[in-house]
This record gives C-alpha cells, structure tokens and sequence, in this order.
C-alpha cells in the first residue's frame, strides 16, 4: 500500500516537473514576445519614418541613375541598415518579407559569396525600390496595430 | 497581396517613365464623378493615357475623426484612379503607399518644368563664370 502511494507520488512528481518545464518554455516564449513588442512600440514608428523617408529618396536618385548611381546605392544602403536595426525587433511574417528583401539587395554569387550592391542593375534598383515601399506600408500598419499591443 | 504587389510595380513604372518624359500628364478638374456629394478639396488633379487606359492620380483633403479628441480635422491622401472615357473612376487604389507620393512629386516636379528650372540656373551660373574669366 505505502509502495503503490510512493509511486502515485513520484509519477505525480515526474509530471508535475514536466508541465512546468513546458510551462517554463511557454513563458519564455511569451517574455520574448512582449520584449519584442515593447521594442517596437518604442522604436518602430521612429524608425519608419526614416525608412519612408530613405525609400523617397532613393526614388528621386534612381531618377538620376543615368548620371551617376553612386547616390542611389548610398540611399539603398542607408535603407539596408535601417532594415537590419529593426528586423529582431520584429513579428516573423515582416522579418521574413525583411530577410527577402535583404537577400535581393545583395544576391548570393557562388554558395556564400554576396554581389557588391555596386553590381545592381537600373532595374533591379527600381525593383528593390518598389519591395521597400511595400515593406514600408507594412510597417506602417505595424506601428497602428502596436498602439492596441 | 500579389494584387497590391502588382498595384505597387505598376506605380513605380510610371515614377520611371514620368522621368524620363515618356509619359506626360495633364492637369484638369477632377471629374463630378469624385467630386459630387462631398466636401472633401482636391487640389490637384493629374491624368494620363497608359496602355489605353485613363490613369488619374490626385490629392484629397478630407475630414477624418479623432476619437481621443472626439473633433474632426483636415488632413490629405493621395489616389490613384482608372477613369472610363467619360472620366468615371472604375477602380480606386484605398492603400497609401510612399510610392504615391512619390509619384506625385515627379509629376509636379515635371508639371513645374523643375527639371528645365535647374538646367536653367546651371546655365546662367557657367555665363556668369565664362563672363568673369
């Protein structure tokens, strides 16, 4: 009878310890999202703005790309790290449209290697600049929504 | 979201051929058709003809609602438009994008002859210094 209530007990135990580890997990999970959140709420809306700002002046530079494309570049640069200053602060479905976004500014060449961004054609330039203003209303709905976090 | 992806290609192709005076607008009234029964102000209206198609983009100033301050105030959207032929929208983009802005000010920059402007000015100040040599 003792032997089959020390046994009940120690199987109460063995659970016990494993829904709080998963508990504990959960937590963590939960911390790094409200974390997050926090970051954002203080961050966000200033950096959009310079973003938005970066992404019509690359507009008005791709205009002179014939001329020279050096300032352009130096505003997708600009742009590229604003991205990279905000991307852990942010939900995964916009770190991933980030990421993308990051990987086409400088395409892998052979396996690891990264073009220069002084490779990217006129097009791809003004291709880029479409994806950041869609980037850039994404995070403006973000910086919405995270009034209601 | 591949409807609004294309919406923003299509907006970046006209910033790019309005700067390179493949496509010219023109400025116009805006049609009854967006104006009647509201008071919202539009106080420019551009359009153009691409691929067939009457493209209008325009600035609106309207009333929205504060609900913290429980007022209304004036503030402004840019829109972009399909117009028929007899200048009746058939489609409206809802979406603000910085792309629209953007595509407004080449407009306006090309509409003032901005581009001409500052040629212009470079020009007088080779003059002056071909003048002072």
């Amino acid at each position: 009878m003792i032997n089959l209530l020390q046994q009940s007990l120690l199987d109460i135990a063995s659970i016990s310890s494993i829904l709080g580890l998963l508990i504990s997990i959960f937590i963590l999970f939960k911390a790094r999202e409200i974390h997050k959140s926090f970051l954002r709420r203080a961050r966000l809306p200033a950096i959009t703005r310079e973003l938005a700002k970066t992404t019509s002046e690359i507009s008005t530079k791709l205009k002179s790309w014939s001329k020279s494309k050096q300032p352009a570049l130096d505003k997708l640069a600009k742009a590229k790290g604003l991205l990279e200053n905000l991307k852990p602060k942010l939900p995964n479905d916009e770190e991933k449209q980030i990421n993308n976004f990051l990987k086409n500014l400088h395409p892998t060449k052979f396996l690891f290697i990264k073009a220069s961004l002084n490779k990217l054609t006129e097009d791809t330039a003004w291709s880029l600049y479409t994806d950041l203003g869609t980037i850039v209303t994404r995070l403006e709905e973000l910086v919405k929504d995270s009034k209601w976090d | 979201m591949i409807y609004d992806n294309k919406i923003s290609k299509l907006i970046t192709k006209l910033i790019r051929l309005t700067s390179e005076d493949k496509i010219i607008w023109d400025t116009m009234d805006p049609p009854n058709s967006i104006t009647k029964g509201t008071n919202d102000i539009f106080p420019l209206f551009f359009k153009t003809i691409y691929k067939a198609k009457n493209v209008a983009l325009y600035q609106q100033r309207y009333q929205d609602f504060n609900p913290d301050t429980e007022q209304f105030y004036w503030t402004e959207r840019v829109r972009f438009a399909i117009l028929d032929e007899m200048n009746i929208v058939v489609w409206e983009n809802h979406e603000q994008s910085p792309a629209l802005l953007d595509l407004l000010n080449t407009i306006r920059e090309k509409a003032a002859g901005f581009d001409d402007l500052l040629d212009d000015l470079l020009d007088d100040e080779g003059d002056i210094s071909l003048f002072k040599s």
